[in-house]
C-alpha cells in the first residue's frame, strides 16, 4: 500500500481563500486568486494572493507555507 | 538540472501541443470543409503555444523569485523584495512578448534579452521570430489581421505554427540557462 501523503502547511489553502501573510511592518489580510504551484524552493507550494487593502498594490506571490487562514 | 519551469514545458506542454497537432491531423470531411477545420485548429494552436509559453515564462519568474527570496539570513528584507519583484508583472496581464520578458526580467538585475542573445547568436533572430508569433496571437484572438506585420495574410499554416514551436523550444532552454547562470553568483549556489 502507498504511503499517504503528508500535509504541509498551507495544503488546505485554495484559490477563494482568506489568507494572513506577515510583512515586517505587520499582518495583512489577503485573498488567494491563484495556485501557481510547486515551483518553490524544495518544491513548495506558491500562491498569487490579492491584498484585500485598499492601498497596497496586487496580486504577488507568497508561498502557501507562509499564510495563515483568516477563515 | 533544469528548472521546474522548464521541466514543466518540456513535458506537460509538450503533451498540450502535441494533442493539438493530432487533432489537425485527423480532420476529415470534404476538401473545403477540412481546409476551414484546419485553419481553425492552426489558429486555436498558435493561441495555445503562446498561453503555455506565456506560463512557462511566468513560471521561470516565479521560481527565480522563490530562489532569490528564500534565504532566512535575510528574512525580514525577503518579503519586501518578494512582493516588490512579483507585483504587476507584464507577464500577468500580457503576452510573453520580447518586451514584456526583458522588463519582468529585468527587474530581478539581469540584462535580459543582451545576455539570451549572448547566449546563442540564433536568438537574435529568435526574438524577432516572438515578435511575430505574437502578433499572430493577437490578430486571431482579438480578430483583427490589420498588424503590418502579417503582411496582409490572414491564414496560418501548420509550418508556421511547428517553426513558432522550435523558437519556443530553444529560447525556453536558453531562458533557463541565462537565469540559472546569473542566480548562481547571487546565491552561492546553482538555483536548481
Amino acid at each position: 500500500m502507498a504511503a499517504r501523503k503528508r500535509n504541509r502547511p498551507g495544503d488546505e489553502l485554495r484559490v477563494g481563500s482568506r489568507v494572513r501573510y506577515r510583512m515586517p511592518g505587520g499582518v495583512f489580510e489577503a485573498e488567494v486568486v491563484e495556485d501557481r504551484g510547486n515551483l518553490g524552493v524544495n518544491g513548495r507550494r506558491l500562491l498569487r494572493i490579492r491584498p484585500l487593502s485598499e492601498f497596497t498594490d496586487g496580486p504577488f506571490t507568497w508561498p502557501a507555507e507562509e499564510l495563515l487562514s483568516a477563515e | 538540472m533544469p528548472s521546474r519551469a522548464l521541466r514543466h514545458w518540456q513535458t506537460r506542454s509538450r503533451k498540450v501541443l502535441d494533442e493539438m497537432e493530432a487533432a489537425h491531423g485527423v480532420v476529415g470531411g470534404g476538401r473545403t470543409a477540412r481546409r476551414f477545420a484546419r485553419q481553425q485548429i492552426a489558429q486555436a494552436y498558435v493561441v495555445l503555444l503562446c498561453s503555455q509559453f506565456q506560463r512557462y515564462c511566468r513560471d521561470l519568474h516565479e521560481e527565480s523569485v522563490d530562489r532569490l527570496t528564500s534565504n532566512p539570513a535575510h528574512d525580514p528584507l525577503n518579503k519586501i523584495l518578494r512582493s516588490v519583484l512579483s507585483t504587476g508583472r507584464r507577464l500577468d496581464a500580457g503576452n510573453a512578448s520580447p518586451a514584456n520578458l526583458g522588463s519582468d526580467f529585468g527587474r530581478l538585475g539581469v540584462p535580459f534579452w543582451d545576455e539570451v542573445r549572448r547566449r546563442n547568436v540564433r536568438n537574435v533572430a529568435r526574438q524577432k521570430t516572438l515578435e511575430q508569433l505574437n502578433g499572430w496571437r493577437n490578430a486571431i484572438a482579438h480578430h483583427d489581421f490589420r498588424n503590418p506585420a502579417l503582411n496582409g495574410a490572414r491564414e496560418v499554416t501548420l509550418a508556421d505554427v511547428r517553426r513558432w514551436r522550435r523558437c519556443c523550444d530553444a529560447l525556453a532552454v536558453d531562458f533557463d540557462a541565462v537565469l540559472r547562470l546569473y542566480l548562481h553568483p547571487l546565491l552561492g549556489r546553482l538555483p536548481w
